[in-house]
């Protein structure tokens, strides 16, 4: 015997829809911001052709930065103010991406509330302040020291002049290239 | 073939499409361009840029068939086989876990399939757990230096090799469990949904028990999710089936709307560190989102049975790739050459092949 379908519950299709479609929308900022990074190399805060071979030296993340944008920024300043840059477009999408439970919990709360299931609408205000919280960087960690016992890690004077590795030479920060 | 004009699938198309054109233009472009002087060559900055975004869809595909997030797969891997920072692969790792989740998320959430009541009351504790995890990992990182880098592969090539002995041997879950009255928790949170099971062509209602004590399990699961930078799948779909006793369905969608929301909390750590390298993590996340619309409409046929055993293998060599770098990092052991890491690939999937075969309805 085959039953009706029960239709999902308000805040299940609204939480649903608003995740679906940031989601989508975070995919493709993203594929534009690697366009840009890409066409325009020396206006990205890190120069992709640097970036990777880097990374793929064992390179920290705090000690990339540092190199090649001269020291780690303030995630929201750098989306906010260099939004049309490769890398400031590509936060921005990360951005939105990892916030995306916020807006799609908003109208959620809303449809708990028109419920009167008043609990969930509180459960989901704490969730939101966790994800404010930790985005807002209150509590943040200091990036670990560069290793000294690894010959691939750049020194202090090496991140201060430039750092050579291997065949590739790349400039300390963007403003020099 | 109209099917193909029409949502869901428009919406894939039109992704692919956008998808290709992008990576035409970045071709052009990275060849074109003249490189900076001492930067890599363009042919490679195009490889490594495609080669990012095949790897996310084909892991973001696995992992939706496989019912697991995409981060079990993706960090191990790069921790287990490539000089990658750990901090800079775990946090990437976190995001090709989230996004795979987040973008699962819609539709089960839409279909009424995954219970956000219950996945907002596990995501308190979810989210408390990996955020700590994640600040633990940072501090591992700043203080122990090279040998913290080492402890961790140690660790999280030992946890993958449990997770691969449960896979073999422990495998089998409770589709249906059959629960008799809800607990307390259960009723004062009002946490039963009634969905519709289309192979049974009836509304299932289930009852849920020990919501307490799922509810401490999540909070150690979170914390292992953070500080390894995966997703937490692979532990939230059993323990909701074995503990509170939700069908196996539901327990894999509210695990994937789980992963997608507590995630988003234990991400920022690393992003506000300066771990998360914004044009390594774009390819990815854009091939995790890719593949795993893909997957959810393409693969659906693909039998079970087949991915368990490749996950199986392919997990089984990360964990070998983790320990045996872990141990070269602690001079334990010279660096593996690569005829031995080779050989290990081949036997594990000689093994998955071997075990494939015999499993009783293997046709």
């Amino acid at each position: 015997m085959t039953e009706d379908r029960p239709v999902a519950p308000l805040y299940n299709r609204i939480y649903g829809q608003v995740v679906y479609w940031i989601t989508l929308s975070t995919c493709v900022i993203c594929l534009i911001g690697i366009i840009i990074s890409v066409l325009r190399p020396e206006d990205t805060a890190l120069n992709p052709y640097f970036t990777f071979a880097m990374i793929f030296e064992g390179v920290s993340g705090p000690e990339i930065w540092k190199i090649l944008h001269g020291s780690i920024p303030s995630i929201h300043s750098l989306w906010w103010n260099e939004l049309f840059t490769g890398d400031g477009l590509i936060i921005f999408g990360l951005t939105l991406g990892t916030t995306v439970v916020i807006w799609g919990l908003i109208p959620t709360i809303y449809a708990f509330a028109r419920n009167g299931v008043w609990g969930y609408a509180v459960l989901s205000l704490i969730i939101i302040g966790m994800i404010l919280f930790s985005a807002s960087g209150i509590m943040k960690l200091e990036p670990p020291e560069p290793r000294r016992d690894n010959d691939t890690q750049p020194s202090a004077e090496q991140v201060s002049s430039g750092w050579n590795s291997g065949s590739l030479t790349c400039p300390t920060t963007r403003s020099l290239t | 073939m109209n099917k193909l004009f029409k949502p869901p699938w428009l919406v894939l198309n039109i992704l692919v499409l956008l998808s290709v054109f992008s990576f035409i233009l970045i071709g052009v472009a990275a060849i074109t361009l003249p490189a900076p002087e001492g930067g890599m060559a363009g042919v490679s900055l195009l490889g490594c840029l495609l080669g990012f975004f095949l790897m996310g869809a084909a892991i973001a595909m696995l992992a939706i068939i496989g019912g697991i997030g995409g981060g079990v797969i993706f960090s191990p891997l790069i921790m287990g086989f490539t000089p990658v920072d750990s901090l800079i692969a775990r946090s990437t790792g976190l995001i090709v876990g989230v996004f795979s989740g987040l973008i699962a998320t819609g539709t089960v959430m839409r279909s009424g399939l995954a219970n956000l009541k219950m996945v907002i009351f596990l995501c308190v504790a979810f989210g408390a757990a990996a955020f700590t995890g994640a600040l633990s990992a940072i501090w591992v990182a700043s203080y122990l230096g090279d040998t913290g880098e080492a402890l961790v592969r140690l660790l999280l090539g030992i946890l993958i090799t449990c997770m691969v002995i449960y896979f073999i041997f422990g495998g089998r879950k409770i589709e249906w469990p059959k629960i008799k009255k809800s607990d307390k928790i259960t009723i004062a949170l009002n946490l039963r949904q009634p969905y519709y099971e289309p192979s049974l062509g009836k509304v299932m209602v289930y009852d849920l028990i020990h919501m307490g004590w799922l509810f401490l399990s999540i909070l150690i699961v979170g914390l292992i999710s953070g500080f390894f930078g995966m997703g937490a799948g692979w532990a939230m779909v059993p323990f909701q089936n074995f503990i509170a006793g939700a069908p196996l369905k539901v327990a894999a969608a509210n695990s994937v709307s789980l992963v997608g929301m507590g995630g988003s909390i234990a991400i920022w750590p690393y992003f506000m560190m300066g771990a998360l390298i914004p044009l390594f993590a774009a390819p990815w996340l854009a091939g995790t989102v890719a593949g795993g619309l893909a997957g959810s409409l393409l693969l659906v046929r693909i039998k079970a049975g087949f991915i368990r055993w490749l996950l199986i293998a392919l997990m089984g060599f990360s964990a070998w790739g983790l320990i045996t770098r872990a141990m070269a990092m602690f001079h334990w052991i010279n660096p593996t050459p690569y005829w031995l890491d080779f050989s290990i690939l081949a036997l594990l999937f000689l093994f998955a092949g071997t075990s494939l075969i015999k499993e009783p309805n293997h046709d």
